[in-house]
């Protein structure tokens, strides 16, 4: 049985008669009921008391038994203060400001409800925020790093690697030769796969690849990058890759249409040499909007005394993207763009202007192309 | 001779009107434009940066410099 509200203040009166063979008792009681104490509001704020100039905080809030909730904060020192009426619960962000560094407040929340008034006192403080400051890391175009800057262009500190990457001056970089770890207490730059020594120019475990039975690639274990470390990386202790995929440099040279390829077999080295420096004759082409052109020889042999089979010419498109002109020995051109493939010929009629070139018409042409676009293939696009 | 920033456009006798231009991705817009849009015929000559284009003694120079024009106006739509 529940006691009601409604019997509050209402005592009442009973009594109890049994009758029986030996005659009738009766007992009387008398009940009165009190009112259930209403509970007093509770407060629960979640802020961190320690705040950092700069840095934004997070106030949570919540009550019960409340009905209406202010919030006063003071600012020792300063005679600043803030009375406001807050919700009974909510949050919200702010940012801690650095003139509050020095002057810690303290917060005072009362809230109110049918069961009386609770309070709950805070203090906070403001240390100020750390400075932050940007440092620019500057590789080569093995992709070591070679420089760091600051936001104004000094340079902060240099490091120069000897060719297997012992670092020769400036300072022992964390992040060191070919983009590796560089394990300062050992010397050894950690690849992933291997530990490499850089002043043996020997890795200290074998090749996890095996060696190839039809190139006799990697029959050295311990040997690096095909000890060719000036055009070869090793990105993960196990198989060398051409250095200029992973240089920051031939991605900046690339997207501008400096470079085509970097394999001294196939490009003459006076084009390698100014793509990976920038250097005069290169950076001027590129700025008179004339395209790069490279002279690769037939089969990819050295270029010097072979036999001239194409002249390749990189540019950059007007939508931004990579597009090469090849010109094959019998004078004919393919164009090649992301976007699509254009082929000419050497126009053969007698009457023709001397190296004039007729347009390839396409059997699976691009719509709207008029027969004379086609889309690149995979092998083109890789080109 | 009509010069533009670009271009520039000559008469011989022997091989008619021919324009020069010194862009190669304008000659390729310019090339898309008179073989998709204007079905002009005309041989090519790329010569390093720059590329010729030969529209024979059935042409003038006035003509393509309209061409050129309405390249300029709408080619790149």
């Amino acid at each position: 049985m529940t006691a009601l509200a409604g019997w509050v203040s209402y005592p009442s009166s009973c009594t109890w008669t049994a009758t029986g063979p030996g005659g009738t008792t009766t007992v009387s009681e008398t009940l009165t009921t009190t009112a259930t104490a209403t509970p007093k509001p509770t407060i629960n704020v979640t802020r961190p008391s320690s705040l950092v100039a700069g840095q934004s905080f997070t106030t949570t809030w919540s009550t019960t038994d409340t009905t209406s909730l202010t919030h006063v904060c003071t600012a020792s020192g300063t005679g600043y203060t803030v009375n406001e009426s807050l919700a009974v619960s909510g949050s919200r962000a702010l940012t801690a400001q650095s003139g509050w560094v020095g002057y810690p407040s303290s917060c005072t929340w009362t809230a109110s409800g049918a069961g009386g008034t609770s309070t709950f006192t805070e203090t906070m403080t403001t240390v100020a925020g750390t400075s932050s400051s940007v440092t620019y890391i500057h590789t080569d175009g093995l992709g070591s790093p070679v420089a760091r800057t600051d936001s104004t262009g000094a340079v902060i500190s240099r490091t120069r690697y000897e060719s297997y990457g012992y670092v020769a001056s400036g300072v022992q970089p964390t992040i060191g030769f070919t983009g590796h770890v560089n394990d300062v207490d050992t010397g050894l730059t950690y690849m992933q796969q291997r530990y490499y020594d850089p002043v043996a120019g020997r890795f200290l475990s074998i090749d996890p690849v095996v060696t190839d039975a039809n190139s006799g690639g990697s029959f050295n274990r311990y040997a690096y990058a095909s000890n060719s470390p000036y055009k070869y990386v090793d990105p993960d202790g196990r198989q060398e890759r051409a250095a200029e995929a992973f240089s920051d440099q031939y991605r900046k040279d690339f997207a501008s249409g400096n470079v085509r390829d970097y394999d001294p077999f196939v490009v003459p080295a006076a084009v390698v040499t100014g793509a990976m420096l920038i250097g005069p004759p290169i950076a001027a082409a590129v700025i008179a909007g004339a395209p790069v052109e490279a002279t690769v020889a037939a089969g990819g042999a050295a270029a010097k005394g072979a036999q001239v089979a194409e002249t390749v010419a990189v540019r950059t498109t007007q939508a931004g993207d990579k597009a090469v002109r090849i010109t094959r020995a019998d004078g004919s051109v393919k164009d090649i763009s992301p976007a699509r493939v254009k082929e000419y010929v050497p126009n053969t009629h007698p009457k023709a202007p001397p190296g004039t070139l007729d347009k390839v018409k396409f059997e699976n042409p691009l719509p709207g192309s008029k027969g004379y676009k086609r889309e690149p293939t995979a092998e083109e696009l890789k080109v | 001779m009509s010069t533009y920033s670009d271009i520039e456009i000559t008469e011989t006798e022997d091989l008619g009107v021919i324009l020069h231009c010194k862009d190669v991705e304008v000659a390729d817009g310019l090339e898309d434009f008179l073989t998709e849009r204007c079905f002009v015929l005309f041989n090519i000559r790329p010569q390093g940066a720059t590329v010729s284009f030969y529209f024979g003694q059935a042409s003038s120079g006035d003509k393509v410099r309209q061409l050129y024009e309405r390249f300029l106006v709408d080619g790149k739509r």
